[in-house]
């Protein structure tokens, strides 16, 4: 019996160490495809296998991010691009919360609304970025209304169709105990979505990046996007990929917060 | 006078091409403390039937009256508790949020509810267990705090659509026995629907056999005393039990093959 217990811990435990070598190959082999694809960018570079002036390198890109460290710009346009891309966002996912609560609320809305919402959400939306900036002005205001015009059509129909499919036996228990609409809403219908909701969360921080980033493309004050289009004017590669890099590092950060915070939430 | 009477109640369920006919002209009446079932095969309206004894259908003609008052909208829903075939325990609630649910939304949510919510806890076997989630629980177990949300309500009248018939079978034995000792208890009316002959028999003061499309009083069988008198799991071994189970079984067989 003893014997039998022992061989199971040894059995466990050779699993165990499986389990960290093979993460450990797998991190290996992500740290070298890293090293390896900006070793080779620099030296393609270097020997001029590519053209410097269009494909830069990482070594002129790091001097680059040094220097706008050192002088202070380079938070001015984080900063400008973060705030615009988080409260596109929220807004985004919040008006569009709002709206499918209102399509739930009055079945006759929503079946009257529907194709334009078809349409709407068809439609793509950064095309309507010229007609934001002349009705909202060339400003953060406009660039914020692209980061969440983008996101709030799609958040609806997801939203909607989650509040839809809740079993109506919950409403059932619900108006049995004497509860008016609003009450369902609030205590079945919106709590039973509440994930769904922080999943749209996670796509929306993606889309409004989009937005934003068109948006400063258009707007070109400030900003990464202002950055990448500046670059483009004056043949500056260098600054082009800079601003590409960091984009691509905050977009990956906003989105393991909020898968953070999506699974914090969810396990409650 | 009855506690509840059903007078001449039809329900019909339209759709663009069809209309089913759910249920057709039912009455009748329940008195304070009785124990009515409702048997049928499936489909034959007794889901139906009891939406509209609770009020949360109107019926296409008919009316329903409960305490003598026949318009029961919002606020006198109160008066009836209503259990259904699983527990609908809202899961992101403790065990004691969705106890005090019927409370909260009448605004009668205060310190003594949080009292007499533990003590219907208690009453249900469910003591301590209050700040659980319902995943934490049995299917048992879920089925009672259902019922004790249902109770703290203090209706006049328990709607029970099939309340048992998701649990294991010595689960719902033991389930029915508890249920039938504390509508005892609390001299509560009940209005239990049920597939299930041997539940529908043990369980109640009389019979109502529903036959299916449309949904009509085929025949009411009345328990006997002897029977009635029994808990429901001792009243499985009463020797009448068999002779009333082959005459109904006769009957709802009959209506199956017509
Ligand atoms: N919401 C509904 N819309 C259309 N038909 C329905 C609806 N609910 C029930 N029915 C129909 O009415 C009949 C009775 O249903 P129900 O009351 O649920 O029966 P039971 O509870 O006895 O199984 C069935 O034929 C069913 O298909
Ligand atoms: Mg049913």
């Amino acid at each position: 019996m003893k014997q039998v217990e022992a061989t199971n811990m040894e059995l466990h435990q050779a699993y165990v160490k499986k389990l960290k070598t093979e993460q450990r190959w797998i991190r290996f082999w992500q740290a070298a495809i890293f090293v390896f694809f900006f070793s080779l960018w620099e030296a393609a570079s270097q020997f001029q296998w590519i053209d410097p002036l269009l494909f830069s390198s990482p070594s002129k890109i790091y001097n680059l991010f040094i220097a706008k460290i050192s002088d202070g710009s380079l938070w001015v346009h984080l900063n400008v691009t973060l705030f615009e891309t988080i409260a596109g966002f929220i807004i985004g996912t919040i008006a569009g919360i709002l709206l499918a609560a209102v399509l739930w609320w009055s079945n006759r809305f929503s079946k009257i609304i529907d194709p334009y919402l078809v349409i709407l959400n068809a439609m793509p939306k950064v095309a309507l970025g010229p007609i934001i900036i002349v009705a909202l002005g060339p400003g953060y205001i406009s660039i914020i209304a692209m980061g969440a015009i983008i996101s709030i059509i799609i958040t609806t129909l997801v939203v909607y169709n989650a509040f839809q499919e809740i079993d109506s036996n919950y409403i059932k228990v619900l108006q049995s105990l004497g509860a008016s609409k609003r009450v369902c809403f609030k205590e079945a219908i919106f709590p039973a979505s509440f994930p769904t909701m922080i999943s749209s969360l996670k796509v929306n921080v993606g889309l409004s990046w989009v937005g934003v980033i068109v948006g400063e493309f258009l707007v070109s004050k400030q900003g990464l996007g202002y950055l990448i289009i500046y670059g483009f004017q004056v043949f500056d590669f260098t600054l082009v990929l800079f601003a590409l890099l960091i984009i691509a590092f905050f977009a990956a950060i906003m989105y393991q917060l909020v898968e953070k915070l999506e699974k914090k939430l969810i396990r409650q | 006078m009855p506690l509840l009477t059903v007078n001449q109640v039809s329900h019909h369920y339209y759709s663009k091409t069809d209309y089913t006919k759910a249920l057709e002209n039912i009455s009748f009446t329940l008195d304070q403390g009785e124990f009515i079932s409702i048997l049928g095969p499936s489909g034959c309206g007794k889901t139906t039937l009891l939406s509209i004894v609770a009020g949360l259908i109107s019926p296409t003609r008919g009316e329903t009256i409960l305490d003598g008052d026949s318009d029961r909208k919002a606020g006198n829903k109160a008066h009836m508790g209503y259990m259904l075939q699983q527990d609908y325990l809202f899961p992101w609630k403790t065990i004691k949020e969705n106890v005090l649910l019927g409370p909260k939304i009448n605004k009668k949510h205060d310190a003594s509810m949080d009292q007499r919510a533990k003590k219907m806890l208690e009453e249900v076997g469910l003591q301590d267990i209050g700040d659980s989630y319902p995943d934490e629980l049995s299917g048992g177990m879920r089925q009672r705090a259902a019922l004790a949300r249902t109770l703290i309500t203090e209706p006049k009248l328990l709607l029970l659509d099939e309340p048992f018939s998701a649990l294991d079978f010595q689960t719902k034995l033991r389930l029915e026995d508890f249920v039938s000792q504390l509508l005892k208890q609390y001299n509560k009316a009940a209005l239990l629907v049920t597939h299930d002959i041997s539940e529908a028999i043990v369980m109640s003061d009389r019979i109502l056999l529903l036959k299916p499309r449309p949904g009509e009083i085929q025949e009411i069988f009345k328990m006997p005393g002897e029977l009635r008198n029994l808990p429901p799991f001792q009243a499985r071994q009463h020797p009448s039990f068999q002779e009333i189970f082959d005459e109904v079984w006769k009957e709802m067989s009959a209506l199956e093959t017509s």
